[in-house]
């Protein structure tokens, strides 16, 4: 039993889900598909929380040592977070899918969740490429699902544009990997390339990781893809794709830039310089958003930034030799994604409940839902509490982490700004959370009816966890420490 | 192992033009040949680098074709994009669709 089967066991419920839509045709079940994926994506979680840790080759015969699957807990980490926010977001499209071709809305739904799967799995460059492009091209075709609108049939094309760009790149740069090596497996990698040391080529391809996955992942001169497809795709694709699919490429560069690629001086300033200005742009930009939807996103951009400079941070501080500070900023810089990928998924699902009721994306018209939609109002004041990351609870302690990483042997004025910047964007961001907060119970609202059952119950699950999460923010932190431990060298 | 050879320059050449029509060009069909142009260049670089003294590499060869496979996917999803985006404002001009820019 490995990953390989559990993806093959996904594979065929997204060929009867697909097919099933003959079966709802016939016996007039318009729900059917979704029961099928919702069955297959529960068994692909449960197969997948079975296997133990271990690398495996499904095909042990072959001459090519390529395809190659990896369970450690850092992979385990990561898929558990796809699958807890991937339930939740199937669970929402019941209600919310209502068109007739809504079998392959679940055939690509589930077709996205195993590509990030398998792409968290893969412990080879090219393996991880693959896995990705299947991920991305279901994504491409989520957000232009309803592509007899403008917008997401243009937004979807501006998304395919840009991430097939940085795929491309990080696949370029795999190649000149490939040409020093003469292998693309990431154990073997950091093997050979330890033994090699850094040279001008090396530091070029690392550099092309950074520019392609920083693409993937919207850090900031790469970010323009992002809002759009945010506001267009459906609320819980939205919900996904800032949650998770952002998220996988971190993962990916987390793993590149701190245990397989040499340290190259250069290139922890890039990663620091690059977060720091997806942070502020993104909490600047979101001030001045008039659509609640873009206004999401632009936060998206600016914890993606937070991460980013995290993952900087610990890079420069691993070069200068501060093992277990670095191991605590990387854990700052993992559990805050975890607790991003649980808030905004959250908030996008409450506030996809009343753009539903209301029928439009305008903050205007979004003003005091919190008096009439009380459940609703309590689950995204659960998101926000999160997001915002006040003292004692969850959100904190990575921010915090990130924040030591940083101010660690402040000599220079680089970090001294960076350090500044990076505290002002936390407190810019609760600003705007505390604004959000505001207008939600300012103002009237006309509809006082809440959104349905099932979208209702998936918000539930989600706001649970975080709770759960703030009441024992220590569980969260340890599992991302003991995870970095698994990535770093030493 | 030998990095830079004929193939792997040629590689990087193509990189450029690949980059460069799309950020230069307006017309839709254009850059999604860009993107094609970018992953031939990826092709190519492959294979300069799987060059050994009896032939190319089967890794080489393997990734090649797979990518293929893949670009082949990504270059269909695009061109029906491309369509819809045509129906719904009769040109391939950019600059005219571009209604999301902030």
């Amino acid at each position: 039993m490995g990953p390989q089967d559990a993806l093959l066991v996904s594979f065929v419920f997204i060929l009867i889900t697909s097919l099933s839509d003959v079966l709802r045709r016939k016996l007039n079940y318009p729900n059917l598909p979704g029961y099928v994926a919702l069955a297959g994506m529960i068994s692909l979680l449960i197969l997948i929380l079975t296997i133990r840790d271990g690398v495996y080759r499904p095909l042990i015969n072959s001459p090519l040592p390529v395809v190659e699957l990896k369970v450690d807990e850092f992979s385990r980490f990561f898929t558990l977070i796809i699958s807890i926010l991937a339930v939740p977001s199937l669970l929402y499209s019941f209600s919310y899918i209502r068109e007739e071709s809504r079998a392959s809305y679940y055939t690509l739904l589930l077709l996205l969740v195993t590509g990030l799967i398998g792409s968290v799995f893969s412990n080879d460059l090219f393996t991880f490429y693959c896995f990705w492009e299947l991920a991305s091209i279901s994504a491409y075709s989520l957000v232009g699902f309803r592509w007899w609108h403008w917008e997401p049939a243009e937004a979807s094309f501006k998304y395919l544009l840009a991430c097939t760009v940085g795929a491309l790149t990080v696949l370029y740069s795999t190649s000149l990997l490939y040409g020093i090596t003469g292998t693309t497996n990431l154990d073997e990698l950091s093997r050979i390339l330890s033994k090699v040391g850094s040279s001008q080529i090396i530091a070029m391809s690392a550099a092309l990781m950074i520019i392609g996955l920083g693409t993937t992942a919207a850090a900031t001169p790469f970010h323009m893809w992002l809002p759009d497809a945010h506001s267009a795709a459906p609320n819980p694709i939205s919900a996904l794709l800032s949650g998770v699919v952002v998220k996988v490429p971190l993962y990916m560069l987390t793993r590149l830039m701190l245990s397989v690629l040499p340290f190259t001086n250069g290139l922890s300033y890039a990663l620091i310089v690059l977060g720091v200005a997806s942070s502020l742009l993104g909490n600047l930009a979101a001030l001045i958003q008039n659509d609640v939807k873009r206004f999401l996103a632009y936060s998206t951009i600016a914890n993606v930034g937070y991460i980013f400079t995290g993952i900087g941070a610990c890079y420069r501080l691993l070069m200068i030799g501060a093992t277990e500070l670095a191991i605590d900023t990387a854990a700052g810089a993992l559990s805050h994604l975890a607790v991003h990928a649980l808030s905004k998924g959250l908030l996008f699902l409450c506030v996809g409940n009343v753009i539903e009721e209301v029928g439009s994306r305008f903050f205007a018209s979004l003003e005091g839902y919190g008096r009439r939609m009380p459940f609703t109002a309590a689950f995204s004041l659960v998101a926000l509490v999160g997001l915002s990351g006040i003292p004692p609870l969850v959100g904190y302690y990575g921010k915090s982490l990130i924040t030591a990483g940083i101010a660690y042997k402040l000599e220079d004025l680089f970090s001294l700004i960076v350090l500044a910047l990076v505290e002002a964007n936390f407190a810019l961001a609760a600003g705007y959370y505390a604004y959000f907060v505001f207008r939600m119970f300012k103002g009237r609202f006309h509809i006082s009816r809440e959104a349905s059952k099932t979208a209702l119950l998936s918000e539930f699950f989600i706001a649970a966890i975080i709770v759960f999460l703030s009441l024992q923010p220590s569980l969260l932190v340890e599992e991302a420490r003991a995870c970095a431990k698994t990535v770093l060298p030493g | 192992m030998d990095v830079i050879n004929a193939y792997t320059v040629a590689a990087a050449a193509l990189l450029t033009i690949g980059l460069y029509s799309i950020a230069a060009k307006r017309n839709l069909i254009k850059l999604v040949m860009g993107i094609e142009i970018i992953a031939t260049a990826v092709n190519l670089n492959f294979i300069g680098m799987g060059l050994r003294e009896n032939g190319i590499d089967s890794l080489a060869q393997m990734y090649v074709a797979l990518n293929m496979a893949v670009s082949a996917a990504v270059l269909a999803l695009a061109l029906a994009f491309v369509t819809i985006l045509f129906r719904h404002y009769g040109t391939l001009d950019s600059s005219k669709i571009a209604r999301l820019r902030w």
